[in-house]
């Protein structure tokens, strides 16, 4: 037989005959590939993740103008700027309510849906929400009206209900934004505006922001965006290192798998030198049975790491996790070379055996 | 005859045997580090989390129609070591008065309002009733300032008294380090600059004591912030306490939640309303909740596939020794007996992996505590014997199939070869 021909032979003879065998060894590499992809694609994607659960931190960069107020124009070019995930404006002011001087924030209740409101949050025009402490000094209840004015407007509207916040919000009324610029005067103008940037770019939308709108100030708002980059960078090494100390567990594991496989057949191995194969014919055959086998588990390993990651991102983050694709070549990578080196390694003792006192059985 | 076939099956395979331990070893080492980790996430999380900075504030009680810009009331400054008598002390890691107060500021251009804040970069407390110190000031709460140069604390028969410039003010004053400015009649040396990305970019910041003599307002502030470490706010935590039930209202009271801990701050700040910032609140409790079921997901994901790692290590010995367990079939073993040396065997591999797992995981939980979070994770006694359990689960599982393999042997044919 040819070179080629019979090393084929051989090994479709083998993947049958061993079908069992083929099979445990590559459910083991699958393993240890599925474990890799697993740990490594949930801890890429964990700075997304978490990042989104930080988000109600607020704002990590904050534009306000340099002198009186910005346009509302401005917003819309800050719409779809990558790196941006999202942004609310505000006007600030003072108003009278019921006679008395109070700090007043027109601005969007959409992002104010996790607020623990007495009451509820306003439902469009007409209705304002108090902080706490407005509360006890106005002596107003939700569904009150209250009568509000500035220099230039002044209406009444309804109470829709109260807030605690812990921060200046609780000293304030607030009011839809456009509400707002009619009762102060100020049609089309915003304070500030509130920029939730995606973590890794905020340097680069800041840069970016500032090139846009020349006559703003555009801040990072250190509070959030350096505590933000520390934790993220140290969950992320966290997950890191358990994903090494995982992949490194289970390929040791897998290994002395995959070496069980060849100890067992040192008999076999005897034969086929005593029939007069090289040691680099049983070697090539080996081997290639090995990648083979690892190839099939680097595979089968992806696709396992795949569901076991989106299923714990599902269970843990309540959305699925975006694993990059890299990691197929990674898995296969793997699974070849645990495949390869844990078997070549026992090789070498069983091609020096005798094949007469093997065959024996010595 | 079972001693005999076990002292046989380590000595004469001693190989295939090894390799099963090393591979339990592994799977517990890193099942029991993962679980240790689950058990420390908790807290290592919410210590890292209060970077993000204080998350209790607490203001003087406004009472009445006299109102918000009625008569300005003060919190009382000597009230702030009282932080750490409170049930929940240990877990205050950081609380920082302040005075906000508007002074006229003169650079040599002539007088401008501008907005003053009194506090404590860093100061070390007494604390009441115990032994040693703790360190208070706005350094403990808000770790993202920047601050450069000095802020000594305010002695009034000393030399000019201290102030920095928020790094906004400074541009505009021109109040550069070594300045001398005039703030409401007197004299400061203008000793370094603070950057903070918020408000206080704008300000000037001085000592509490000078704010206070500049002001006439000894002893007082307008604020305190305090940094505490928390329970994840639940549903239960969410009711009103003034509705509670006496056992209800004990349990909320004696719970770490960041309103309990707010309800108990207010209790010995004289005059005060505690409260929660719920921007910061509301966050951690997720993170936290989502970060420790994460940690725990993937334990319970790395014990699976040790178990099935170690399953095939074991099926694959059981392989090679088809031969043995046929011939003793067909001497007269019966399935019990097979059973027995299988679990035996498992039972060894198990303890002796376990072991060495644990041994194992000790190092690794060590390096990976301190190298993210700075300290090893806690060296709980009670992993020894979960690593064990968890090797002996592991090991279990592992023979499970190899033994049900085992007993359908036909010795006829296996010893026939073919």
């Amino acid at each position: 037989m040819r070179n080629g021909k019979w090393l084929a032979h051989f090994i479709r003879r083998s993947m049958a005959v061993r079908a069992g065998r083929i099979a445990v060894a590559a459910l083991s590499v699958t393993i240890a590939a599925a474990v890799v992809v697993a740990a490594f694609g949930i801890s890429s994607g964990i700075r997304r993740k978490l990042g989104g659960e930080l988000k109600s931190y607020g704002a990590n960069i904050m534009v306000s103008p340099k002198d009186g107020y910005l346009s509302e124009r401005i917003l819309a070019a800050l719409e779809r700027k990558p790196g941006i995930e999202s942004f609310s404006a505000q006007l600030y002011g003072t108003v009278s309510v019921n006679g008395q001087a109070v700090e007043m924030i027109g601005m969007d209740f959409s992002s104010a849906s996790s607020w623990k409101v007495e009451g509820a949050l306003p439902a469009g025009e007409g209705e304002a929400l108090l902080g706490v402490d407005a509360k006890d000094s106005l002596g107003l209840k939700p569904g009150d009206f209250a009568n509000i004015s500035a220099q230039s407007g002044d209406g009444k509207a309804r109470v829709s209900g109260f807030v605690e916040r812990g921060s200046a919000e609780d000293r304030a009324v607030m009011m839809p934004l456009k509400e707002a610029q009619r009762i102060a005067g100020l049609r089309g103008s915003i304070s500030a505006v509130l920029i939730r940037s995606n973590p890794e770019l905020i340097t680069e939308t800041v840069r970016t922001i500032e090139d846009m709108i020349p006559d703003a100030e555009v801040k990072t708002v250190k509070q959030v965006a350096e505590a933000e980059e520390s934790f993220l960078g140290k969950i992320e090494l966290l997950l890191v290192l358990v994903s090494i100390v995982v992949v490194g567990a289970s390929s040791i594991s897998v290994s002395s798998t995959m070496s069980a496989t060849v100890l067992e057949r040192t008999k076999e191995i005897a034969l086929m030198k005593a029939l007069g194969g090289t040691a680099n014919n049983i070697r090539a055959f080996f081997l290639l049975e090995a990648a083979s086998i690892g190839a099939l588990g680097g595979l089968a390993g992806f696709a396992s790491g795949l569901l076991v990651s989106e299923a714990v991102s599902k269970a843990a983050f309540g959305s699925f996790i975006w694993v990059p694709p890299a990691l197929l070549p990674l898995s296969m990578g793997i699974g070849l070379s645990i495949a390869l080196i844990s078997s070549a390694l026992p090789m070498r003792p069983a091609l020096k055996q005798k094949p007469s006192a093997v065959l024996r059985g010595e | 005859m079972l001693g005999i076939l076990l002292k046989q099956s380590f000595t004469k395979q001693k190989r295939a045997m090894a390799l099963m331990i090393v591979s339990v070893a592994m799977g517990t080492a890193v099942t029991a580090s993962l679980i240790a980790l689950a058990m420390d996430i908790k807290g290592k999380v919410s210590e890292e989390l209060r970077s993000f900075g204080a998350n209790i504030t607490i203001e003087p009680r406004i009472e009445g129609i006299a109102g918000i810009a009625g008569q300005r009331r003060y919190l009382r400054e000597a009230d702030v070591i009282k932080a750490k008598t409170i049930f929940w002390r240990h877990n205050i890691i950081g609380v920082a008065p302040f005075l906000d107060e508007r002074v006229m500021l003169n650079a040599g251009a002539g007088e401008v309002e501008i907005n003053a804040r009194g506090l404590w970069l860093e100061k070390s407390l007494p604390i009441p009733g115990e032994e040693g110190s703790f360190k208070a000031g706005v350094l403990t709460v808000s770790p993202w300032w920047t601050v450069e140069g000095e802020l000594h604390p305010y002695n009034p028969e000393g030399e000019m008294p201290e102030v920095l410039a928020g790094v906004e003010a400074a541009r505009k004053y021109g109040l550069s380090p070594g300045r001398t400015v005039v703030i409401d009649g007197r004299r400061f040396a203008v000793s370094g600059a603070v950057e903070t990305g918020g408000r206080e970019d704008g300000m000037l910041i001085m000592d509490l004591a000078a704010l206070q003599a500049l002001k006439g307002l000894e002893g007082k502030a307008s604020s305190v912030l305090v940094s505490a470490l928390t329970t994840p706010m639940d549903e239960f935590a969410y009711r009103d306490p003034s509705k509670m039930s006496e056992p209800e209202y004990e349990k909320w009271y004696c719970t770490g939640y960041v309103t309990s801990i707010a309800k108990q701050l207010e209790e010995v700040f004289q005059g005060s309303r505690a409260k929660p910032i719920w921007n910061v609140a509301e966050a951690e409790g997720r993170v936290l909740e989502r970060m420790s079921l994460l940690v725990y997901l993937l334990s319970a994901a790395s014990l699976a596939a040790a178990a099935l790692g170690v399953s095939t290590t074991m099926i694959a010995s059981l392989l090679r020794r088809l031969d043995e367990i046929a011939l003793m079939k067909s001497i007269g073993a019966d399935s019990l007996g097979i059973i027995g040396i299988f679990i035996a065997e498992a039972f060894i591999i198990g303890l002796a992996g376990g072991l060495a797992g644990y041994v194992l995981s000790i190092w690794i939980s060590k390096y990976i505590g301190i190298k993210v979070f700075g300290v090893a994770l806690t060296r709980r006694l009670v992993l020894l014997p979960l690593s064990l359990a968890s090797a002996l689960l592991i090991a279990a599982v592992g023979s499970f199939i190899p033994i049900r393999r085992a007993l359908r042997v036909k010795p006829a044919i296996v010893l026939k070869g073919a």
